[in-house]
This record gives structure tokens, sequence and C-alpha cells, in this order.
């Protein structure tokens, strides 16, 4: 090869050859773990699902726990008012 | 408060609306605002009686079952997606699908007109169907599950407390609402610090509260029989029958009437511990008393 004079940008395209196929390597990786990800998630709601479905008084039960903010807001207090007229009454209905 | 100028006279407009005792509490000078509250809680109750076959819900309901969305309006769309808010919320203690079942035991026309009916022997029941309510509230369509009744019971009341008072809270200084004891306040009249409700029980209870709203909910009324066999109207969604759990009564003070009327039905459900730790957990206020008249106070 002596003599030969290397071609133009030879080097520098090898490079970049190689960084593209890292990014593809990269890009697979994170498409496999997603594809698992999701998988694994539809996997799970399907379980969950079907055993709600089987039984409903598991996806029932009450957990106290975990309240949901969703719907109540931040409440004002309430006093004790002992001895005071009442405008009101509350006995429920 | 001075003799020169005395406080704002305060009216109490006495009626009756959606079976219960009404009351609203305005300045004298907000006579119009309270007629046009009066208005918004009449149209509630056209809308949303179960025992008027022409209401909407009459219809809705008589239409269980159907395979396509049923067009409702606007109002029906916010109460029932409330509902659905309100049913995930409590873990479905709160159950917006209790009609059907309420019939079954008898309360099948107004509290007023209940005689001894209904069926002895109830059907087997099945937990959580107000999970499989189709809404779409873009559309305004809804589908029910067959053999279903909607029953917003007190929600829609405790809407349309919170609807009427914010008529009478556009205009007014101060206003209170209240359906059957079940209320929200607005401001503080100018001879108060703030709104002092009487509760049932041992000693007759009171309560303080500036703003908000207020419910209780109690097994002591709204009781008949059904084949001889006592009933009261707080269904247990988890068993479908009248709640047994230790507690008689539980108010509640929340943001909102609406807020306080769930709040308070879940912790009866729950019973004196369990409903206490709900009440907590949610930072709400609210006075629990028990079969022997004992009474716990849980601080917001």
């Amino acid at each position: 090869m002596a003599g030969q004079l290397p071609k133009p940008g030879g080097g520098a395209h090898r490079d970049e050859t190689r960084a593209r196929l890292q990014r593809w390597k990269s890009g697979i990786v994170a498409a496999t773990a997603a594809l698992i990800i999701g998988f694994w998630a539809f996997v799970s709601g399907s379980v969950a699902n079907a055993a709600a479905s089987a039984d409903p008084s598991a996806a029932h039960a009450p957990a106290v726990t975990t309240p949901d903010q969703g719907f109540f807001d931040h409440a004002p207090p309430m006093s004790d008012a002992t001895g005071q007229v009442p405008v009101l009454k509350s006995h429920g209905s | 408060m001075t003799l020169s100028s005395p406080p704002m006279s305060r009216l109490t407009h006495r009626f009756r609306s959606m079976g219960v005792d009404g009351v609203i509490v305005a300045p004298a000078d907000a006579d119009e605002a309270v007629a046009e509250a009066r208005r918004t809680l009449d149209a509630w109750e056209g809308r949303f009686s179960r025992f008027d076959p022409a209401s909407e819900l009459s219809q809705l309901n008589a239409r269980a079952g159907s395979n396509v969305g049923i067009p409702i309006s606007l109002e029906m769309t916010s109460a029932i997606g409330t509902a659905i808010t309100a049913a995930r919320a409590t873990d479905g203690l709160f159950d917006p699908l209790l009609g059907a079942r309420m019939v079954e035991l008898g309360y099948d026309r107004t509290y007023e007109d209940l005689s001894d009916g209904g069926t002895v022997r109830p059907s087997v029941w099945v937990t959580g169907r107000w999970q499989t309510i189709d809404l779409d509230p873009v559309a305004r369509t809804v589908r029910l599950p067959p053999g279903t009744e909607l029953d917003f019971g007190g929600l829609a009341k405790g809407m349309a407390v919170d609807d009427a008072l914010a008529v009478v809270a556009g205009v007014a200084g101060f206003a209170a609402v209240s359906l059957g004891g079940d209320l929200a306040v607005h401001g503080v009249p100018p001879d108060r610090t703030e709104w002092i409700i009487e509760l049932d029980g041992p000693g007759k209870p009171t309560v303080g509260l500036g703003s908000g709203g207020l419910a209780t909910s109690s097994v002591l009324r709204r009781r008949w029989t059904n084949g001889g066999v006592p009933r009261h109207h707080l269904l247990d969604p988890r068993t479908g029958m009248p709640a047994e759990t230790g507690l008689v009564q539980v108010t509640v003070v929340a943001a909102s009437c609406a807020q306080a009327e769930v709040a308070a039905k879940a912790s009866l459900l729950l019973g004196p511990d369990r409903g206490s730790e709900f009440l907590r957990d949610r930072r709400l206020a609210g006075v629990l008393i028990d079969i022997n008249g004992v009474e716990r106070r849980v601080p917001a």
C-alpha cells in the first residue's frame, strides 16, 4: 500500500459509523427495556382486572390508609361551641 | 357593636324541599336571592328525585342496562362524575348505585308514604358495580349496568345546598342553607363569631363553624319495617344491607356540604375507630356518636 494515499475522510468516516452503531445499540436497548416494562404493566393490569372481576369485594375492600385527596378539599375547623345558642340544627336525614 | 350601628337583621326562611325541612338564613334585604336559591333547590329536586317518574333520574334509571349511551343533562353529568369521584375517594363506601337495592328492601316511595313492604329475603348482593358506570362527560352520555338504579342519596342534597348557597352568597355578606340539617354557610352574621349548630344526641351537643359545609349521617331516622324486619336507609355497600357498625350518627365539617355528606356516610359505615381514622387521615373534623350515646370528637 506504499505510496497509496488514504481515502479522503476515511478515518473520520469509520469513527462516525462506529458512533452511529453505538447510538443504534443504545436505542435498541432502550426500546427493548420500554417494551419489557410495557408488557409487564399490561400483564399486571390484566391480572389485577381479572382478580377484581372474579372477586369484586377484593377490589372493593376499604383502605383508609390511602386517602384520596381528589375529592376532599382542605376542611375548615370545627369549634366546640359549648353553651352557645344554636342558629341551626343538624339531626341527620 | 354600638347602638348607632345595629346589626343587619337576619331572616330565617323555612320550607320543604327534597322531602326534608329546608332553612335559609340570610340578611333581610336578600329576599330576591333567597327566592332564586329556592328555585335552585326546586330544580335539583325536579331533576334528581327518584320518586318522581318524570324526573331525569327516574327516566335514566328506567333505561339501565341500555347498550347505548343515554344522553343526559350537564347537571346530571356533573352529579354522576362527582358521585364516581366520591366512590373512588371512599373505596366504594359511598356507592351511587344503591337505588335498586333500597327499593328491594322496601324504601320504594317517599319516606312519609312508606309502609311495610319490599322483599324480606333480598337477592344476592354484588359489590362495586359503580365501577362499571360508563360516563362520557364530553358527549354527555351514560350507560348504567343492568338491574341497577342511581340514587345519589345525600350527595345530591349536598350539591343542591352548595349550589343554593352560592346563589345567596353572590349578593349577601352572610348566609346559610340547610336541607334536613345538612348545610353550608357563607360569612358570619354580624351578631355572631361563627355559626352554631345543634346536633342530635345526649345533651344536644353543639359545634361551631365559620365556613364550609356540615352534614350528619344517622341511622336513627328514616327507619321502617320490611316484612316485620327493622330497616334503615343507610345501606352498607359491602353487604347491601342496613349498616350496623356501632355508630348511630356522624357529623362532619368539610369544605362543602357535598363533601361533608360523603365523609359522614363513609365514617359511619366504618365504625368508631376506623371512622375516626378516616376523618383524621383526610383532616376532616367530626362528631361520632356510638350506640351507647358516647360522643367522640375528631378535630380537623
